[in-house]
């Protein structure tokens, strides 16, 4: 179980890197956008986190940083 | 969810799973996007800094998504009304992939300053833009000085001792 | 049918979903970026005018964004209203200060943990008194936790002032007139250390009359490939104080109006490292794994689990739950954002793993959907999975040894839960924007139900419930 797991996400990983683009500073316009930053809505994540936490014994995983325009 | 890609992916001995994925990262790797085409010879920006030759050049890169060059401007003018024509020229290069977009931005901070659309990047490659904004600063003799990575508005002091130092070589 | 146990086909179908999404997204985008146009005075197929596709807030604003929340769980239970109020200010020279200030009321009735019984059941338990050890002294009208609405009668045997509340027959057994009030204040700094490092602290603290928490946060992100990747490693230090109003109950005794014990503390760390890449113009990737340590008291010290008569399923008498001082848990997130035109596509899945056999499978996608030049609409749909702790029981029969731990929770039963939400944002102005949520949760037993012994298999001993959140909001930008 822990293999498959493992080669699984290691593979999902290789995947998305696969993926990968070089892209350039002057190549941010969508990822300054507004609709694609990693929390648009931080109260609404807040009161979803609390809902979701109140009820269910998992927590936490997620965090905030990078994407973006990429400025200074 | 489940039964779909169970049959798919857990019917198959555990060596074939592995080789499944594999598929997949080869299938992704080659459907992966390509860099846009380069520009053509009809399209491409033109920037000819010997006409300023005998000037000091402030030459800044820019794009309309971008917030600290949003604050910039306000400098750049400044410096173009402090200085004569004769010892500083600023010359902006536009980063956006539309130019409609540049222009609504030039008007919203009232910018009259020298504009060259460059859409495809051809020419902040040529300069290595590794930050947005980046401004060069390039001497009488055409040599690039001085590079500023991004636009700090706590550090326009500075900026501005800069420009001064060229001008007064 | 299946030969393969489930868990691990759900978590591996997870995964595989994930992956045949960022094959799909990944050959979408191929298409998009190969859209180039050689009219530069053309509008980029990717720049459809929507106010939400404007750069994110700017150097040298502030926003005050308040909202509330309304919440409302199915058959009388938890009800709560809860308005969340910040403000994030974003100086000039890159400094980001941030405080949110959240209050929460809740009211309304919750499982127990007794297993339902074909009649009436009657619980005991200390009543509020103002002079009771544990707890705070009322200030200023706080109202109370812990059962209400039942008789208060004076114990006999001891002379102390007890409550008496019944649990209707054949329902799950409610704590009723549960009400609790809590605040809580969180503050954010962060700051750049060089062009491409920032640096990032944070103090939280709440307060409810029966529990107090305080943590501190310290984050630290780096940029590297010319900012497309950015690897950020933080760490959380939280305390938290149990104080139930009656005192701490000895674990796995019997439930009774009996003086309990002192207060109780937990501490835990966590760690949580993480990956952001820009994938391609396009597409954000973001994978995190965190780890957490919780030592100290974990139980719910109002919680009980019935002790039944293993051939009739009759209640013999009633435990206060028990559970382990410690817990580590880990989890691996990963989380995409694509960009289709002004849409946005948003697909992220959370595996998660913890010391007390809990492992859970989160998958969640949304999509934002541009309406006209100023608002969005965001339809939603999340899928979770929880195993059970291993300590988790409906009931534990009269016959059998005691167990070290057992807490008959729902939270920590197994179960699947669905979430379909629709969220939207209306920008009225460049300063003024309000947003709204409606989302439905609801709760469903994953594996074997759970009955009692003997000719009970009507009885529900599932005590997961539904909901309906509605939230409504604005954010204010100067």
């Amino acid at each position: 179980m822990k293999k498959i797991l493992t080669a699984c996400s290691l593979l999902a990983l290789g995947v998305s890197l696969g993926g990968c683009a070089t892209v350039q500073p002057w190549e941010r316009d969508v990822m300054a956008r507004e609709s694609m930053q990693l929390n648009v809505n931080p109260n609404l994540t807040a009161a979803n986190e609390h809902i979701a936490f109140s009820k269910e014994a998992s927590s936490g995983g997620r965090s905030f940083d990078g994407g973006g325009c990429g400025c200074n | 969810m489940g039964a779909a890609t169970d049959m798919i992916f857990f019917r198959q001995p555990g060596k074939y799973r592995i080789f499944f994925l594999m598929l997949a990262f080869a299938i992704t790797a080659f459907l992966s996007p390509l860099q846009s085409s380069a520009a053509t010879a009809s399209e491409q920006p033109e920037l000819n800094l010997s006409q300023y030759e005998g000037k000091v050049v402030y030459l800044d890169f820019w794009a309309s998504w971008c917030g600290p060059c949003k604050l910039s401007f306000p400098f750049m003018k400044g410096l173009s009304h402090q200085y004569s024509s004769r010892d500083l020229v600023v010359v902006t290069i536009n980063l956006d992939r539309s130019r409609a977009v540049a222009d609504a931005f030039l008007r919203q901070v009232g910018s009259n300053l020298k504009v060259i659309y460059d859409s495809k990047g051809v020419l902040a490659k040529d300069y290595r833009v590794s930050d947005m904004p980046t401004s060069l600063l390039i001497d009488r003799t055409g040599k690039v000085r001085i590079i500023h990575k991004g636009f700090h508005p706590e550090k326009e002091a500075e900026y501005r001792a800069h420009v001064e130092q060229l001008i007064h070589e | 049918m299946q030969l393969i146990d489930s868990r691990k086909g759900t978590i591996g179908a997870t995964l595989c979903l994930v992956t045949a999404n960022l094959l799909a997204g990944t050959s979408l985008l191929a298409a998009d970026n190969n859209t180039g146009t050689n009219n530069p005075s053309a509008p980029d197929v990717a720049q459809v005018q929507n106010a939400y596709d404007q750069p994110a807030n700017e150097l040298g604003t502030t926003v005050i964004d308040s909202a509330v929340l309304f919440y409302k769980e199915d058959g009388g239970r938890v009800q709560a209203i809860e308005p969340i109020v910040s403000i994030v200010h974003s100086a000039k020279n890159g400094n980001v200060f941030s405080a949110r200030l959240t209050y929460d009321s809740l009211t309304g009735a919750t499982p127990n943990g007794a297993a339902p019984w074909r009649f009436n059941q009657t619980f005991v338990t200390p009543a509020r008194q103002e002079n009771m050890r544990g707890g705070d002294d009322d200030e200023g009208g706080n109202s109370s936790t812990g059962a209400s609405g039942g008789t208060t009668v004076t114990d006999p045997r001891t002379g102390r002032q007890v409550l008496q509340y019944t649990g209707d027959a054949n329902q799950l057994p409610l704590d009723s007139g549960f009400q609790d009030q809590r605040w809580a204040v969180d503050l954010g700094f962060s700051t750049p250390l060089s062009s491409k490092t920032t640096l990032s602290l944070g103090l939280n603290g709440s307060n409810e009359q029966d529990y107090r928490s305080y943590a501190g946060r310290v984050s630290i992100a780096q940029e590297f490939n010319n900012k497309s990747t950015t690897l950020s490693v933080g760490v959380n230090f939280e305390h938290d104080i149990s104080k139930p109003f009656f005192g701490t109950p000895v674990p796995l005794s019997e439930m009774s109006g009996d003086a309990k014990g002192a207060n109780q503390n937990k501490d835990v760390l966590s760690i949580i490292a993480g990956v952001t890449q820009v994938m391609n113009r396009n597409w954000l990737l973001q994978l995190n794994y965190s780890f957490g340590s919780g030592k100290g008291y974990q139980t719910d010290p109002y919680k009980i689990v019935s002790r039944v008569n293993p051939i009739s399923g009759r209640p013999v008498n009633y435990l206060y739950e028990s559970r382990p001082e410690t817990r580590t848990r880990h989890s691996v997130y990963v989380s995409n954002k694509i960009a289709m035109g002004s849409f946005v596509t948003d697909l992220s899945a959370r595996y998660y793993h913890d010391s007390w056999g809990i492992n859970s499978i989160t998958a969640e996608l949304s999509e934002h959907i541009p309406i006209g030049s100023r608002a969005y609409i965001q339809p939603s749909v999340r899928y979770y999975h929880q195993s059970a702790a291993d300590f988790f029981n409906y009931y534990l029969l009269a016959a059998a040894p005691l167990p070290q731990f057992a807490s008959a929770d729902s939270r920590l039963d197994s179960f699947n839960a669905i979430t379909v939400g629709l969220s939207g944002g209306y920008k009225i102005s460049d300063q003024l924007e309000i947003y709204g949520l409606v989302e439905g949760y609801r709760q469903s037993k994953a594996g074997t139900k759970g009955v009692l012994p003997g000719d009970n298999a009507n009885l529900e001993l599932f005590a997961g419930t539904n909901a309906i959140s509605v939230l409504t909001g604005f954010k204010f930008k100067f």
